[in-house]
This record gives structure tokens, C-alpha cells and sequence, in this order.
């Protein structure tokens, strides 16, 4: 669905998105208060991620860059999660680098792995003589070939396979099959004059330094950090002014190597015409020794070390991630990642957004877990919606859902479009007030969950929402005022939500049960730009990319109710409402109720939002 | 309408699954996969030998002029050359796309999902590669490449006859081979049909 807006959205950024929210506890200290159950009504939660801020981009995550802690029973992002390596090997041999070796080794892999100066892929060892004579091929078609590189002659040479660039071509070939880097490369390393020059400025203070080192104020682990002696000298034992002084002492240095202008270099590159005459930037930076402009310097770099690593919650510090310990096995020990955890929220149905036109969009949420999970929502936008989310993740249980259904089967599903498997579709209208370039709305999500697999599910939650009174619209109303993105923008972007809560107060008498576990947290949705008039495919596009039930035409109908009952504020054109339709599906009597009653519901709102505007 | 005119030279395996159409001349010793497709629309298309042509390769001529095609070059999986004139020994991955009216030297490589632009003249020993269908100028090891070759041909000359009927007009050898090893290939069918 995400590419039906991407043939007119400039960015990927633009894009339609679901972002999960981490209430990271380092950064915001005070929102580690939802935990506590007694916070989990959507209303009780502190205020949502103000969704224009810059800040938003590095708070929240696409699921799948998410962890989850069993213990805080919190999200965790790659932000709040502390990384320790466990082991250092080469992406192409998979050695295991042993941790003492990779400094020396300089974070790279001594064996014969090397990377392409030109394209940055990994380089293959050939042989630059036939194997075997080759005169006549169709005799040695029977017999098994011999492989290239194996079981050629010397000397041997670095191909790449993608632009092949071969060793040759800077002159560089081996006798054996083993291209060693100390032979191949470190040598023209240390002739190098800035290399040259360093060492012997090093050499130069290290006689000082070794002076007035203290030889025990700092852990030695702290004087292998380069700056740090030079840091500990100055300011470690003794008194500023007396290292001052002796620091004066310093015999004025010369310099050994000259190093010479880049006049030529400069010149050189004012000729140029073409650019693929000097070497690109990505060429320049992977070899940071020199960083040549001349394409015929560039030379093969050994490939980059890569980590493994176990990442830990910050708050608890149990483990969230544990690889294997080799390099070659891919598995993990413990891998509690949020993916399996929370619900997948994803866009099924993305009509064009059009300044004051209200759209449905049909928002998927897939239950991962084999219990069922309960699933809330509520947007600070004057919104309230609630629904009920029976799901089963595997066809093997779907023999337990009739007895849970039937105990739910009085509730209303309030929006629900569809419901199959493991997931149910919800519908959310939209009305966007002004054309920007990316439409976002924060959506807290409480997802709770069965921790034991109880078959009494708590039916005795009357309904306490449809008659959500007054009084609780106001703050709601209240809370789309200091919502910054009319703030900022100026764009009156904002989204007010005719609240229909239905269902349930099954949340709370069952956690007291102590069987269901609740988790609330906080969802950027971005649906792309808002257009100033309706495109001409528009209309096209929404017809055909609905999903294809019987339900259309109930959903039609419901929305044209909602015209008739608010007909008295369409004019207003500053109010935009995010509200969860009717169910599509349902055909009983409590349903078509309830659902009326959501809508009587509304204008009560419309007017509370009225009134505050 | 153009004729239909095939000419398949010695020693030639030329799949029957493949798709030919109008006056298409194809060299000795070059191999066709099934399932490519060789489509003289207006110009003749004229391949020269010992060429490796693999499947849903799409070689067309839209020009009326001929398409020429050089020697041992190899066409990989799923490319699609237009082009006016292909030299020797080029490479052409998997996915390419030759377009328009571009005609390529000798010993070039157009890397796998890349594309030369319309109309061009592509100079011998280029490499196209990567993402932004860079370009540079490859070094020669040409001997090593054409030994592949070489033997890659044998393989496939030996191999693909087992397993595909191959067009009469071909290599007679090579129908031969097929003839001959078409019990083998009932047996294959029978061992998939009983898994």
C-alpha cells in the first residue's frame, strides 16, 4: 500500500509510515510512570510525542528496529539498549578475530580478504596463468575442472568481480595464493611521509611525557586512550601551574619530513573536465590513509571487522539479544525482539488525502502472540476510540475461539472492517484541514495480552464509554490546543476526533485478575502529503484499492448517517475528525445500537469542539 | 511481414523452446537456452559463434538494418539487448538492458541490472557496474576469459542436449547426442514423477 502515494512523493521520508513511540527512560525520565497499571487508561498517559517536532525522528522506530523487555515489560529501542560485543570476525572469512588481536590488526582482517579500491566489494584471489593447457577443451569437459585460483599458476592477483578492477593494474601480484596485507600494503604504509612525520613527533613528546608521567593516576585502560597520559601529565597529581611550567620546557620541534605542497594537486583538479578522472569520495574515504585524488593510488583495503553483540536493557540490564558466539552460526540464544510481542500496525487502505474530505483509512493490526490480545486505541485529537481485538495467531487454536467469542459476542466491534486469522482491520476517518506535505497523527496504542491461557474471559465489562460524558470531552478538546502542530505549522493540521469509545471496562477487571499483562505506548502514523484538490485518479485509485468485501456498502451507509447527524456542522471547516466507523460485518441488533449510539454520540462531541473553537 | 529464414551453423544447439522470429542467422558453436527469445522484427539479426545465449534472454531488432552480433560474447539470464552491432567477447549479466540503437565494442561487461543509455557507441573494454551504472575502462585478461569460455561451451554442449530437445537444422551431432540420450531424460521425468 505504501507505494500508491510513492510515484508523486519527493522522498522516501514522505512516504506513508507507522513509527512506534519508545518512552525512553534516560531521555524522558517522567514518562516511565506508564508502566504502572494504574496510568494504562489512555487518557491518564502523558501527553503524546508532539508530532512535528524534529525530535520525533529519533524517538520512534519502525517495528522491527525494536526490542522488548520481558522484565519492564517495555519497548525497547535501539536508543535504550546498552551493546557489548562478544566477537570481532571478518564479514568474508568468518574468522573470529580474538578481541586482543583486533587493535593491532587495526579492525581489519589480516588473512588475504580485501575489498575493491573502485566499488568496495570483496575482492577474489586469481591465478593469472591457465591451470591446466586448454588446448583441447572438449577432452577435459568429462574430467572435473579445476576451479580458478586454486589450481593455477602463479603469480596470483585481486579480481573484482562487479567492476573488474584487477591487482594488476597497480602492479600488484603474489607468488602464493596467501596475499598478505603486511607484505601488500603496510610497507608503502610506513614510507609515507605524513606517517614518517608522526612517528617522529611522537618520539619527540614521548621523551617529555615519559618526564613527568604519573605513573599510577590514572588505570592503565585509561592511558591506552590516546590524548589521556598527555591529559594525566598535565593535570593529574601534581598543581596546574607546576606541569604548566615544566610543560614550557619543551625543546622547539623541527620537522624532519617536508611535506610538499598540493599546488599540483590543485592545479591539477582545476584542469579537470571530466570527473571520472579522480577517484570519488566514497574511494577516498575508504582509504583514509592518503585519500587520493589519482585513481591509479587507490589500493585494496582489508575487509572490516564485524561485531557481534549482545544488547541489554538499560533499565534492568537483563539481556534482550544474544547471538550465537561464532561467527558462522546466524541463530540466537535469546532474542526478544518486539516484533513477537506487540501487534504489527500496518496501513492496508490509504485513500488520497484531500483538504476537507473525509477518508477512511483501514489500519491492520496482526497479533503475533498465540493468545488472544486486546487491543485500545485513543488519539489526543479529541479521540477516544476503543475496540475490541480477539485475535488467534495459529490456525490450531481457532477450535478455542468459539467459546470466546460467544462470551464477547454482545460487545459491539466498533470500526472493525474486517477480522480474519490473526489480525483485524479498523477503520479510521480523516479529515485534513489543510494541504501539507505529510500527514501525522500520534495514536497510543494499549495492547493487552493473556499471560495464561484463561478460557473465562471477564464478560461482566458494562459499557462505560458510549455515554462518555461531557466533561470528559473537554479536556480532550482542550489537549488539541496544545498540540503543537498548529503551533508550528500554522496549518491548522490538526484532527479533531469525535470520541467513540465502545467497550470496555474489561481492561481493567481483568489485569486485576492478574492474568493479562497491559502495554500502552505511543504510534507516529504518517500518511503522506495532503493534496489541495481531489487528483483525477483519485477516485479510481480509492474504488479499487478498497478491500474487496461485502461490506462496502455498509460502510457507505454508515458514513452518509455521520453526514446527516452532523449536518449542522459541516460548514465549519476547522474541524477534521479521526472517528472509528461502524462495524461493517455485524449483523446483530446490539451492533446497529450501538453503533447508532456512537453517532448520536458525535454531534454532543462535535459540539463540545464546537464550543472550545 | 519479414520471412521467416533460420540459418543455424555447425555445431550450433539451438533449444526448441526458444522463440524465433523472421531472418535470424545463427553461428557456429553458439548455444541458445530454451526459453530466449530471437526476435528479427524488421532487420535481420546475424549471431556469430560460439556465443552463449541463456534463458529469457531477449535479443531484438526493431532497425531494418541488420543486428550484428560478434563472437563468444555471453548473454546472461534475463537480458535484453536492442543495440545496432555487439562486438566480441562481451559480457552482458543478468538483467542488462542494451537500448535504442547503441552499438557495443569488444571485451565489454554490462553488469547485472544495468542499462546503457539510447543510442550510444560504448567503446571496447568498458565495464558498466553497480548502482549509477558507473563505468570504467577494464585491463585486458583476455586469454583467461576466452579459456572460461571455452569450456564453458563444452559443458553446456554436452549438457543441455540431454535435457532439452534441440532444433533440427542444428548441429546434427548434437541431435544425435539428444537421440541418444533420450531414455535418460524419460527416466529423469519418471523419478520427478514419483517424488
Amino acid at each position: 500500500m505504501s507505494s500508491s502515494h510513492s510515484h508523486h512523493s519527493s522522498s522516501d521520508k514522505l512516504r506513508p509510515f507507522v513509527h512506534y513511540h519508545c518512552a525512553c527512560p534516560d531521555v524522558y525520565s517522567s514518562t516511565e510512570s506508564s508502566e504502572t497499571a494504574a496510568t494504562c487508561t489512555p487518557l491518564n498517559v502523558d501527553s503524546p510525542p508532539s508530532v512535528n517536532s524534529p525530535r520525533i525522528h529519533h524517538s520512534t522506530f519502525p517495528l522491527s528496529k525494536l526490542y522488548i523487555c520481558e522484565d519492564c515489560h517495555q519497548i525497547r529501542c535501539p536508543r535504550c539498549v546498552q551493546e557489548e560485543i562478544i566477537c570481532y570476525y571478518c564479514p568474508n572469512c568468518l574468522f573470529e578475530v580474538p578481541t586482543a588481536s583486533v587493535k593491532s590488526e587495526r579492525n581489519r582482517c589480516a588473512r588475504s580478504c580485501f575489498q575493491c579500491p573502485i566499488c568496495q566489494n570483496t575482492l577474489s584471489v586469481v591465478a593469472s596463468t591457465e591451470p591446466s593447457p586448454a588446448t583441447s577443451p572438449i577432452q577435459t569437459t568429462t574430467q572435473p575442472q579445476p576451479v580458478a585460483g586454486q589450481a593455477g599458476g602463479a603469480p596470483y592477483f585481486l579480481l573484482c568481480g562487479v567492476c573488474r578492477w584487477d591487482s594488476q593494474e597497480i602492479g600488484m601480484t603474489n607468488s602464493r595464493l596467501n596475499f598478505h596485507y603486511k607484505v601488500q600494503l603496510q610497507t608503502t604504509d610506513d614510507e609515507r611521509p605524513d606517517v614518517k612525520e608522526f612517528d617522529h613527533l611522537k618520539e619527540h613528546f614521548e621523551k617529555h611525557l615519559r618526564q613527568n608521567a604519573p605513573s599510577t593516576t590514572l588505570p592503565t585502560q585509561l592511558l591506552n586512550i590516546p590524548g589521556m597520559s598527555t591529559f594525566s601529565s598535565r593535570y593529574g597529581t601534581s598543581g596546574l601551574a607546576h606541569t604548566n611550567q615544566k610543560s614550557d620546557d619543551v625543546s622547539p620541534y623541527e620537522a624532519v619530513v617536508h611535506v610538499d605542497d598540493d599546488v599540483n594537486l590543485t592545479e591539477d583538479l582545476k584542469q579537470l573536465k571530466d570527473v571520472n578522472q579522480i577517484t570519488t569520495f566514497t574511494q577516498r574515504t575508504n582509504q583514509l590513509s592518503d585519500q587520493p585524488y589519482n585513481i591509479e593510488k587507490l589500493q585494496p583495503q582489508r575487509i572490516h571487522l564485524r561485531t557481534k553483540r549482545v544488547k541489554r536493557c538499560r533499565s534492568c540490564r537483563h539481556i534482550l539479544i544474544k547471538p550465537e558466539q561464532k561467527a558462522q552460526a546466524t541463530k540466537f540464544k535469546i532474542k526478544l525482539v518486539a516484533l513477537n510481542y506487540i501487534p504489527k500496525i500496518t496501513i492496508a487502505k490509504l485513500p488520497y488525502l484531500v483538504v476537507d474530505q473525509t477518508i477512511q483509512v483501514i489500519l491492520k493490526f496482526s497479533n503475533p502472540l498465540l493468545e488472544d490480545a486486546n487491543v485500545s486505541l485513543s488519539c489526543p485529537y479529541n479521540e477516544l476510540l476503543e475496540y475490541d481485538d480477539e485475535e488467534l495467531s495459529t490456525e490450531k487454536l481457532t477450535s478455542k475461539r468459539p467459546a470466546s467469542r460467544a462470551s464477547l459476542a454482545p460487545k459491539p466491534d466498533p470500526g472493525v472492517v474486517e477480522k480474519k486469522g490473526n489480525y483485524t482491520c479498523i477503520a479510521i476517518e480523516i479529515t485534513p484541514l489543510l494541504a501539507v506535505e505529510e500527514f501525522k497523527f500520534p495514536l497510543l496504542v494499549t495492547h493487552t495480552s493473556k499471560v495464561l491461557d484463561i478460557d473465562t474471559v471477564d464478560n461482566n465489562g458494562t459499557q462505560q464509554h458510549l455515554a462518555v460524558p461531557a466533561a470528559d470531552t473537554t479536556p480532550v478538546a482542550s489537549a488539541v490546543d496544545s498540540v503543537p502542530v498548529e503551533d508550528e505549522n500554522n496549518t491548522e493540521n490538526s484532527k479533531k476526533l469525535d470520541s467513540s469509545t465502545i467497550n470496555t471496562s474489561t481492561n481493567n477487571t481483568t489485569r486485576e485478575l492478574g492474568s493479562y499483562k497491559s502495554l500502552s505506548f505511543w504510534t507516529v502514523i504518517g500518511l503522506g502529503p495532503v493534496l489541495k484538490e481531489p487528483r483525477n485518479s483519485e477516485k479510481i485509485s480509492s474504488s479499487s484499492s478498497t478491500t474487496p468485501q461485502p461490506t462496502g456498502g455498509t460502510l457507505e451507509k454508515s458514513s452518509t448517517a455521520e453526514r446527516h447527524s452532523k449536518s449542522s456542522s459541516t460548514t465549519r471547516p476547522s474541524v477534521s475528525r479521526v472517528s472509528s466507523s461502524t462495524k461493517v460485518s455485524g449483523s446483530s441488533s446490539s451492533t446497529k445500537n450501538s453503533s447508532s449510539s456512537v453517532q448520536t454520540a458525535k454531534p454532543l462531541k462535535k459540539s463540545a469542539a464546537y464550543k472550545h473553537q | 511481414m519479414p520471412k521467416e529464414q533460420f540459418a543455424i551453423g555447425k555445431r550450433a544447439v539451438v533449444c526448441q523452446d526458444t522463440e524465433m522470429k523472421g531472418e535470424i542467422d545463427i553461428g557456429s558453436g553458439t548455444v541458445l537456452h530454451p526459453q530466449c527469445k530471437i526476435l528479427a522484427e524488421s532487420g535481420p539479426i546475424i549471431i556469430g559463434s560460439n556465443n552463449i545465449i541463456e534463458e529469457n534472454v531477449t535479443i531484438i531488432n526493431k532497425q531494418p538494418t541488420p543486428l550484428i552480433i560478434g563472437d563468444e560474447n555471453v548473454f546472461e539470464v534475463g537480458c535484453y539487448v536492442e543495440g545496432s552491432k555487439i562486438g566480441n567477447k562481451n559480457v552482458i549479466e543478468a538483467k542488462a538492458r542494451i537500448l535504442g540503437n547503441t552499438s557495443l565494442g569488444d571485451n565489454c561487461v554490462i553488469g547485472a541490472v544495468c542499462s546503457t543509455k539510447r543510442d550510444e557507441v560504448i567503446p571496447n573494454n568498458t565495464v558498466i557496474y553497480g548502482d549509477h551504472h558507473n563505468r570504467r575502462t577494464q585491463t585486458t585478461c583476455a586469454s583467461q576469459q576466452s579459456s572460461l569460455h571455452a569450456r564453458h561451451l563444452d559443458y553446456l554442449r554436452e549438457v543441455l542436449p540431454k535435457f532439452n530437445h534441440v532444433r533440427i537444422g542444428g548441429a546434427n551431432t548434437a541431435t544425435e547426442s539428444a537421440a541418444s540420450n533420450h531414455p535418460r531424460k524419460v527416466k529423469e521425468k519418471e523419478k520427478d514423477s514419483s517424488h
